[in-house]
Protein backbone atom coordinates (compact mmCIF):
# COMPACT_ATOMS: atom_id res chain seq x y z
CA UNK A 1 0.00 0.00 0.00
CA UNK A 2 1.70 3.28 -1.01
CA UNK A 3 1.61 6.28 1.26
CA UNK A 4 0.92 9.60 -0.04
CA UNK A 5 0.95 12.73 1.58
CA UNK A 6 -2.02 14.52 1.31
CA UNK A 7 -3.33 17.85 0.61
CA UNK A 8 -4.26 19.01 4.19
CA UNK A 9 -6.08 22.23 3.78
CA UNK A 10 -2.68 23.84 3.69
CA UNK A 11 -1.67 22.87 6.72
CA UNK A 12 1.10 20.51 6.62
CA UNK A 13 0.53 17.66 8.70
CA UNK A 14 4.09 16.26 10.07
CA UNK A 15 5.61 14.39 7.44
CA UNK A 16 6.98 12.15 10.07
CA UNK A 17 3.64 11.29 11.48
CA UNK A 18 2.66 10.37 7.95
CA UNK A 19 6.12 8.65 7.32
CA UNK A 20 5.16 6.42 10.73
CA UNK A 21 2.28 4.65 8.66
CA UNK A 22 3.29 1.16 10.32
CA UNK A 23 1.55 -0.95 7.54
CA UNK A 24 3.60 0.35 5.15
CA UNK A 25 6.61 -0.55 6.87
CA UNK A 26 5.21 -4.07 8.24
CA UNK A 27 3.78 -4.96 4.98
CA UNK A 28 5.15 -3.47 2.16
CA UNK A 29 5.54 -5.10 -0.66
CA UNK A 30 9.46 -5.47 -0.83
CA UNK A 31 9.09 -7.93 2.09
CA UNK A 32 9.06 -11.39 0.60
CA UNK A 33 5.81 -13.75 1.35
CA UNK A 34 6.19 -17.26 2.25
CA UNK A 35 4.01 -19.64 0.74
CA UNK A 36 3.04 -22.85 1.00
CA UNK A 37 0.12 -24.94 0.45
CA UNK A 38 -2.24 -26.60 2.60
CA UNK A 39 -5.28 -29.26 2.65
CA UNK A 40 -8.59 -29.06 4.68
CA UNK A 41 -7.65 -29.68 8.06
CA UNK A 42 -3.83 -29.54 8.19
CA UNK A 43 -2.32 -26.68 10.57
CA UNK A 44 0.44 -23.87 10.38
CA UNK A 45 2.46 -22.69 13.22
CA UNK A 46 3.43 -19.48 13.43
CA UNK A 47 5.79 -18.66 15.71
CA UNK A 48 5.22 -21.03 19.32
CA UNK A 49 2.28 -20.02 20.13
CA UNK A 50 -0.17 -19.38 16.75
CA UNK A 51 -1.75 -22.34 15.08
CA UNK A 52 -3.96 -21.48 12.11
CA UNK A 53 -5.92 -24.12 10.50
CA UNK A 54 -7.60 -24.81 7.30
CA UNK A 55 -10.98 -25.75 8.37
CA UNK A 56 -12.83 -26.38 4.83
CA UNK A 57 -13.36 -24.96 1.63
CA UNK A 58 -16.91 -23.75 -0.21
CA UNK A 59 -16.75 -22.62 -3.15
CA UNK A 60 -14.46 -19.47 -3.72
CA UNK A 61 -13.93 -18.77 -0.07
CA UNK A 62 -11.90 -20.73 2.68
CA UNK A 63 -12.73 -21.24 5.91
CA UNK A 64 -9.51 -20.66 8.71
CA UNK A 65 -9.52 -21.33 12.49
CA UNK A 66 -7.12 -19.46 14.33
CA UNK A 67 -5.45 -20.76 18.34
CA UNK A 68 -4.04 -17.30 19.03
CA UNK A 69 -2.73 -15.82 22.35
CA UNK A 70 -5.84 -14.40 24.50
CA UNK A 71 -4.33 -10.77 23.49
CA UNK A 72 -3.31 -11.54 19.72
CA UNK A 73 -6.61 -9.12 17.59
CA UNK A 74 -6.98 -10.71 14.40
CA UNK A 75 -8.85 -8.20 11.98
CA UNK A 76 -9.70 -8.66 8.05
CA UNK A 77 -7.61 -6.98 6.38
CA UNK A 78 -9.94 -4.49 4.48
CA UNK A 79 -11.61 -3.31 7.65
CA UNK A 80 -8.22 -2.53 9.20
CA UNK A 81 -7.57 -0.80 6.22
CA UNK A 82 -10.69 1.31 6.18
CA UNK A 83 -10.16 2.41 9.65
CA UNK A 84 -6.70 3.36 8.29
CA UNK A 85 -8.35 5.66 6.25
CA UNK A 86 -11.04 6.84 8.11
CA UNK A 87 -8.56 7.68 10.55
CA UNK A 88 -6.31 9.46 8.01
CA UNK A 89 -9.11 11.72 6.82
CA UNK A 90 -10.38 12.62 10.29
CA UNK A 91 -7.12 14.39 10.74
CA UNK A 92 -7.24 16.10 7.52
CA UNK A 93 -10.07 18.02 8.40
CA UNK A 94 -9.48 21.90 9.30
CA UNK A 95 -9.68 23.26 12.38
CA UNK A 96 -12.09 25.73 11.52
CA UNK A 97 -14.33 22.77 10.05
CA UNK A 98 -14.00 21.28 13.75
CA UNK A 99 -15.16 24.50 15.09
CA UNK A 100 -17.91 24.81 12.99
CA UNK A 101 -19.02 21.43 13.76
CA UNK A 102 -18.81 21.87 17.52
CA UNK A 103 -21.05 24.69 17.21
CA UNK A 104 -23.64 22.88 14.75
CA UNK A 105 -24.31 19.82 16.81
CA UNK A 106 -23.93 20.68 20.45
CA UNK B 1 -3.31 19.86 43.61
CA UNK B 2 -2.79 18.56 40.39
CA UNK B 3 0.37 18.61 38.73
CA UNK B 4 -0.28 20.19 35.19
CA UNK B 5 1.23 19.74 32.08
CA UNK B 6 1.69 22.11 29.19
CA UNK B 7 1.56 20.20 25.15
CA UNK B 8 1.45 21.31 21.89
CA UNK B 9 -1.94 20.91 20.20
CA UNK B 10 -3.81 21.56 16.73
CA UNK B 11 -5.77 23.95 18.49
CA UNK B 12 -2.49 25.56 19.94
CA UNK B 13 -0.72 25.39 23.56
CA UNK B 14 -2.84 23.56 25.83
CA UNK B 15 -2.44 22.68 29.89
CA UNK B 16 -3.50 19.64 30.19
CA UNK B 17 -3.96 17.18 33.38
CA UNK B 18 -1.12 14.04 33.07
CA UNK B 19 -3.52 12.19 35.08
CA UNK B 20 -6.31 12.50 32.09
CA UNK B 21 -3.52 10.65 29.49
CA UNK B 22 -4.76 7.50 28.04
CA UNK B 23 -2.66 5.12 26.77
CA UNK B 24 -3.14 3.27 23.64
CA UNK B 25 -1.08 0.43 23.60
CA UNK B 26 -1.91 -0.74 20.29
CA UNK B 27 -1.47 3.32 18.63
CA UNK B 28 -4.49 4.29 16.58
CA UNK B 29 -4.94 2.56 13.04
CA UNK B 30 -2.17 4.04 11.23
CA UNK B 31 -0.40 5.52 13.91
CA UNK B 32 0.77 2.36 15.91
CA UNK B 33 3.50 4.17 17.58
CA UNK B 34 1.78 7.03 19.09
CA UNK B 35 0.53 5.64 22.04
CA UNK B 36 -0.63 8.58 24.14
CA UNK B 37 -3.40 11.22 24.13
CA UNK B 38 -6.10 13.21 25.55
CA UNK B 39 -9.19 14.46 25.55
CA UNK B 40 -9.81 18.35 24.47
CA UNK B 41 -12.74 19.95 24.72
CA UNK B 42 -13.76 22.16 21.72
CA UNK B 43 -16.86 23.72 23.48
CA UNK B 44 -18.27 22.62 26.91
CA UNK B 45 -20.95 20.18 26.41
CA UNK B 46 -20.59 19.45 22.41
CA UNK B 47 -20.66 15.59 22.24
CA UNK B 48 -17.78 16.45 19.97
CA UNK B 49 -13.72 16.04 21.11
CA UNK B 50 -10.29 16.13 19.47
CA UNK B 51 -8.30 12.87 20.30
CA UNK B 52 -5.08 14.28 20.64
CA UNK B 53 -1.28 12.85 20.93
CA UNK B 54 0.94 14.30 23.73
CA UNK B 55 3.43 14.17 21.84
CA UNK B 56 2.56 14.89 18.30
CA UNK B 57 0.75 18.45 17.87
CA UNK B 58 -0.54 17.62 14.33
CA UNK B 59 -1.95 14.26 15.25
CA UNK B 60 -5.50 15.23 16.57
CA UNK B 61 -8.52 13.57 15.45
CA UNK B 62 -12.18 14.79 15.51
CA UNK B 63 -14.40 12.45 18.05
CA UNK B 64 -17.77 12.63 18.70
CA UNK B 65 -20.16 10.59 21.21
CA UNK B 66 -21.79 7.62 19.36
CA UNK B 67 -24.54 7.82 21.42
CA UNK B 68 -25.70 11.06 21.31
CA UNK B 69 -26.37 10.80 17.67
CA UNK B 70 -27.09 6.57 17.49
CA UNK B 71 -28.18 5.29 20.56
CA UNK B 72 -28.57 1.70 19.23
CA UNK B 73 -25.21 1.86 18.09
CA UNK B 74 -23.36 -1.85 18.51
CA UNK B 75 -20.00 -2.19 19.04
CA UNK B 76 -18.31 -5.86 19.28
CA UNK B 77 -15.28 -5.99 21.51
CA UNK B 78 -13.53 -9.59 21.21
CA UNK B 79 -11.69 -11.71 23.63
CA UNK B 80 -8.36 -9.95 23.10
CA UNK B 81 -9.36 -6.51 23.17
CA UNK B 82 -11.49 -7.14 26.72
CA UNK B 83 -7.74 -8.47 27.75
CA UNK B 84 -5.72 -5.54 26.21
CA UNK B 85 -8.22 -2.72 27.79
CA UNK B 86 -8.72 -4.40 30.89
CA UNK B 87 -12.57 -4.34 31.20
CA UNK B 88 -13.90 -6.58 33.55
CA UNK B 89 -16.78 -3.84 33.91
CA UNK B 90 -18.75 -2.37 30.84
CA UNK B 91 -19.29 0.45 33.45
CA UNK B 92 -15.66 1.29 32.94
CA UNK B 93 -16.15 1.83 29.17
CA UNK B 94 -16.92 5.16 27.40
CA UNK B 95 -16.89 4.80 23.33
CA UNK B 96 -15.56 7.43 20.45
CA UNK B 97 -15.96 7.39 16.96
CA UNK B 98 -14.19 9.59 14.46
CA UNK B 99 -16.02 12.46 12.53
CA UNK B 100 -15.37 12.45 8.98
CA UNK B 101 -15.49 16.37 7.44
CA UNK B 102 -15.14 16.82 3.98
CA UNK B 103 -13.39 20.58 3.68
CA UNK B 104 -15.06 23.66 4.21
CA UNK B 105 -18.59 21.21 4.51
CA UNK B 106 -18.44 20.78 8.24
CA UNK B 107 -22.83 20.60 7.62
CA UNK B 108 -21.69 17.34 5.89
CA UNK B 109 -19.88 15.76 8.99
CA UNK B 110 -20.02 12.05 9.34
CA UNK B 111 -19.86 9.69 12.10
CA UNK B 112 -17.45 6.88 11.11
CA UNK B 113 -18.49 3.65 12.49
CA UNK B 114 -16.06 1.18 11.32
CA UNK B 115 -13.37 2.36 13.47
CA UNK B 116 -14.75 2.98 16.93
CA UNK B 117 -12.55 4.22 19.71
CA UNK B 118 -13.11 2.07 23.34
CA UNK B 119 -11.65 3.78 26.54
CA UNK B 120 -11.49 2.06 29.77
CA UNK B 121 -11.51 5.56 31.74
CA UNK B 122 -10.89 3.37 34.82
CA UNK B 123 -7.35 2.53 33.90
CA UNK B 124 -7.11 5.22 31.02
CA UNK B 125 -6.21 2.48 28.34
CA UNK B 126 -7.57 2.90 25.21
CA UNK B 127 -8.14 0.80 21.45
CA UNK B 128 -9.35 1.35 18.06
CA UNK B 129 -11.37 -2.04 17.47
CA UNK B 130 -12.32 -2.09 13.84
CA UNK B 131 -15.52 -3.54 13.08
CA UNK B 132 -17.12 -5.64 10.29
CA UNK B 133 -20.29 -3.18 9.79
CA UNK B 134 -23.70 -4.68 8.23
CA UNK B 135 -24.78 -1.62 6.39
CA UNK B 136 -23.68 1.95 6.19
CA UNK B 137 -20.02 2.12 7.36
CA UNK B 138 -20.62 5.89 7.78
CA UNK B 139 -23.63 8.33 9.00
CA UNK B 140 -24.05 11.44 8.08
CA UNK B 141 -24.97 13.72 10.96
CA UNK B 142 -27.32 16.03 8.31
CA UNK B 143 -29.64 12.95 8.60
CA UNK B 144 -29.63 12.37 12.48
CA UNK B 145 -31.32 13.89 15.28
CA UNK B 146 -29.23 14.94 18.43
CA UNK B 147 -30.63 13.10 21.67
CA UNK B 148 -31.29 16.29 23.13
CA UNK B 149 -32.53 18.16 20.10
CA UNK B 150 -33.36 21.59 21.71
CA UNK B 151 -30.75 23.36 19.78
CA UNK B 152 -32.11 21.98 16.46
CA UNK B 153 -33.38 25.32 15.46
CA UNK B 154 -30.53 27.47 16.30
CA UNK B 155 -28.21 25.05 14.42
CA UNK B 156 -30.32 25.07 11.25
CA UNK B 157 -29.74 28.76 11.33
CA UNK B 158 -25.71 29.18 12.29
Amino acid sequence: MGVSVAACNGRGINRAVLQALYWHRHFSADRKMLILTRRPGESLYLGEDIRITVLGLQGKQVKLGFDVPAETTVYREEVYKRVIEENRKALEASNEDFLVAAELWH
Amino acid sequence: MALEMEIDTRLGRRKIDPEKIIRFPRGLAGFEDMQEYILLQIRPDAPMLILQSTTHANLGLLVADPYCFLPDYKVSIGNAEKSLLGLEDSEDRSVLVTVAIPAGKPEDAALNLAGPIVINHRLRLGLQIPQVVEGPQQVNLHSLKPADNAHQSEAKQA
